[in-house]
């Protein structure tokens, strides 16, 4: 017999600002978290704008020296702060109970593996000092944010691209649904660095222009940064704590393309496969889905192969049900995506408000689903897909459920 | 509950091709040579596609080549093996390094136009995992998890979860790494810095390789015919913080044993190639007792050097082969531990020796 998975806490910051208020608010406006990047010289590219988090605030670290994390870090710090406050949960819950961390991210502490690999290159390796990478390699931020938090254990670090947060809240549900233990701490990350950067430059995957997932004329994907964390835990236990949840993960399914490193099936059919598990996993038939937040990229192959996906899994609900991808409003957040987006449709099925695919003007033949254009309340809104692919040809998606539908 | 069998094991290594190469050249050999580096070879000896994978990172390389004899050594033709049925799981600590380094040596020498794509798409962690789900055309759950050393009994955990739950019939297990300069020497420097500050007792040289394991439960590989070589009856993973690494490995190796057999048993032990080893075998006597008899210590270290997120499935290859040749009559206890004190313990036993 499965437990029910119930969200407690959720964690947030994107290029819309730190928390899910800020982000909400933002989101429904259907406003820009793009910006020009000050992080480093975009003199010699193409794109010069990203999803940067502006002003990131320090984190308040206890145990961990500041001087030695990552941005990743901080990133992670302030999510897990948000979404533990808002849980209620404190150390004394996994004192007796040992949590499940499971987070995904791409590159993890690039930015101090940069750092320690330029002063390599250009002053020699004899002054590259060993604290720069300290917070470098991907599972060093996990372990250090456990570390500063008291969690015991070792983290579940997924690197599966584009779908690694997806698969971190996956991993986790299951867990819990099974009884392996009865809190998690499960999401994804990646802050916005120049390797990042020039790599998907180097594959002409950024759009110099507005990113417009869905369009006819889109021209690629905007890269964001940020963090997402969702607490989940038994549905009974949290009742039983009188926790408030947020809402609930009813469904996971995973599968692989097997078909490009970079480049996602055309023919969407594997895609579709993970779409279905979810589903089937959730029991529920695909009349019942009422949003979908897209995975939604903006370059060519990316979206229309979700679109074949979609036309697959769902038949011909594909074309009724409401969908938007909101990268076209905080960029791509690789790791991050799939927590962040997780996150998004949960305050979704809250709110009661579908959240707009931004810049979407130009309908595409090839891409006929009925997209957001701008925020619509939504009178039904119980249930909702979100969608993670990646390179490496991985897919997730995940089936959430409103507070009070089973009612 | 149904035992996990490893049906299959694929091994690439400083010392050899192979599981067979491997067990002789561990048992009978005395590696004199310290560098810890794969020679150079051909794809194509042991993947019939290999011609799409021509240009990946050594990473890669070594890991295809692991997974087509694992997959062949469990009896697969390696068309067969894939489907929606099938996962694969790899760990990795540092992965395709070499082609990260070389992207943003360009990028910092030569400025974004000069940068290759190849080399940042090849570069990603999950790359190996991706072009293996290629190779075998394998649709099912496909993971990268990026860990210190005890990462390869974090793929194992995640194979036995998908296996257990009924998702997939047969998951490959594979942990792959590549030697690279930068990473060596920032170890070097962290060597030296701990040194400095504590007396740390060990520095163990990088080291490079893959190795691969096909898993099933024991039902189902006794279903397609198939004898194990060994089953994996335990494991356990933690973390021990300064100074508690002896105990703190003691607790997490009576854990592995608990699910199914008696530590006492255990006749052989691998301990680990990466910091804090030492600390860690202490930590085994401790979990033993002084009444048991001293375990037989198979280390790998003087052949492969510390191949990172690569060694702990090497460490489980070692001992289900050497349990199936019955050089060791099992169980096996391999031990591996990481920089930040993470710890993990796998229990490899006979397929009979597991308790009812």
């Amino acid at each position: 017999m499965y437990r029910r998975v119930a969200i407690t806490g959720m964690g947030i910051l994107t290029g819309h600002g730190v928390g899910k208020a800020v982000n909400w608010e933002k989101t429904i406006a259907g406003e820009s978290g793009i910006r020009p990047i000050t992080l480093f010289d975009t003199a010699g590219y193409r794109t010069k704008t990203a999803g940067q988090v502006a002003d990131l605030p320090a984190a308040s670290w206890r145990r961990i020296r500041p001087s030695r994390v990552d941005r990743a870090s901080t990133l992670l710090y302030h999510a897990l702060s948000e979404a533990l406050q808002e849980s209620g949960l404190s150390d004394a819950a996994w004192r007796e109970s040992p949590p499940i961390v499971a987070l995904g991210t791409t590159l993890g502490g690039m930015t101090s593996g940069e750092r320690y690999h330029e002063i390599f290159v250009r002053k020699g390796p004899s002054l590259a000092r060993p604290s720069c990478v300290v917070d470098h390699l991907a599972h060093s931020q996990p372990l250090h944010l456990m570390e500063e938090f008291s969690m015991p254990g070792i983290p579940w670090v997924f690197s599966n691209a584009c779908a690694s947060g997806a698969n971190a809240i996956g991993y986790a549900f299951r867990a819990i649904r099974a009884g392996q233990a009865d809190v998690a701490f499960c999401g994804g990350y990646d802050p916005l660095c120049e390797f990042v950067f020039a790599g998907f430059h180097s594959l002409q995957a950024l759009t110099p222009e507005l990113c417009r997932p869905f369009d006819k004329n889109r021209s690629g994907l905007a890269i964001g940064e940020g963090a997402g964390i969702l607490v989940l835990e038994g549905w009974d236990r949290a009742a039983g704590r009188g926790a408030r949840i947020l809402g609930e993960i009813i469904g996971y399914g995973e599968s692989n393309d097997a078909f490009h490193l970079t480049r996602p099936d055309p023919d969407g059919k594997v895609a579709a496969l993970a779409v279905r598990q979810a589903l089937e996993d959730a029991g529920c038939a695909p009349e019942v889905v009422d949003y979908v937040n897209a995975h939604g990229t903006g370059t060519p192959f990316n979206d229309a192969s979700e679109t074949a996906a979609l036309s697959l899994a769902l038949g011909s609900r594909a074309k009724e049900v409401p969908v938007s991808s909101t990268k076209s409003m905080i960029g791509h957040l690789l790791g991050g995506a799939g927590a962040v987006e997780g996150i998004l449709t949960v305050l979704t099925l809250r709110e009661k408000w579908l959240p707009p695919n931004a810049n979407y003007e130009t309908p595409d033949p090839d891409c006929g689903l009925r997209i957001v254009r701008k925020a619509e309340q939504a009178s039904r809104l119980t249930v909702a897909l979100s969608n993670s692919f990646g390179f490496g040809g991985a897919n997730a998606a995940l089936v959430f459920q409103a507070v009070g539908a089973d009612a | 509950m149904d035992p996990l069998a490893v049906s299959g094991i694929g091994i690439v290594c400083p010392g050899a091709f192979g599981r067979e190469e491997w067990v002789r050249a561990f048992t009978t050999g005395h590696p004199e040579e310290r560098v810890y580096r794969v020679p150079d070879f051909a794809l194509e000896a042991y993947l019939p596609n290999a011609r799409s994978f021509r240009r990946v990172a050594g990473a890669t390389k070594f890991g295809l080549a692991a997974m087509a004899l694992a997959v062949t050594d469990a009896g697969f033709s390696p068309g067969a093996f894939g489907g929606e049925r099938a996962g694969l799981i790899v760990g990795i600590t540092h992965g395709a390094v070499n082609y990260s380094v070389q992207f943003h040596r360009t990028l910092l020498l030569e400025g974004a136009l000069g940068a290759s794509p190849l080399h940042f798409s090849e570069s990603v962690p999950n790359a190996p995992a991706g072009n293996g789900a290629i190779a075998f055309q394998i649709h099912g759950p496909v993971h990268t998890l990026i860990g210190e050393e005890p990462v390869g009994a974090q793929a194992i955990d995640c194979a036995a979860d998908l296996l257990r739950r009924g998702l997939v019939d047969r998951c490959l297990v594979v942990g792959t790494e590549e030697w690279n300069e930068v990473v060596a020497h920032a170890y070097a420097q962290i060597d030296r810095a701990a040194r400095r500050r504590a007396g740390s007792d060990d520095a163990p040289p990088l080291g490079e390789g893959a190795a691969a394991l096909v898993l099933e439960l024991e039902s189902t590989a006794a279903f397609r015919g198939t004898t194990p070589y060994a089953v994996i009856s335990g494991w356990s993973l933690g973390r021990c913080f300064a100074g508690r690494m002896e105990e703190g490995t003691a607790g997490i190796v009576r854990r592995a044993f608990s699910e199914a057999l008696h530590l006492a048993e255990a006749d052989h032990v691998l301990p680990p190639t990466g910091r804090f080893r030492r600390a860690a075998m202490r930590g085994v006597v401790l979990a033993r007792g002084e009444r048991t008899n001293p375990p037989n210590w198979l280390d790998l270290l003087p052949f492969v050097g510390n191949p990172a997120g690569s060694t702990h499935l090497l460490q489980v290859a070692t001992s289900a082969s050497l349990i199936s040749t019955g050089t060791v009559g099992g169980p096996g206890l391999a031990l591996a531990t990481g920089v930040e004190g993470t710890v993990s313990a796998v229990v490899v036993s006979r397929a009979d020796a597991v308790r009812a």
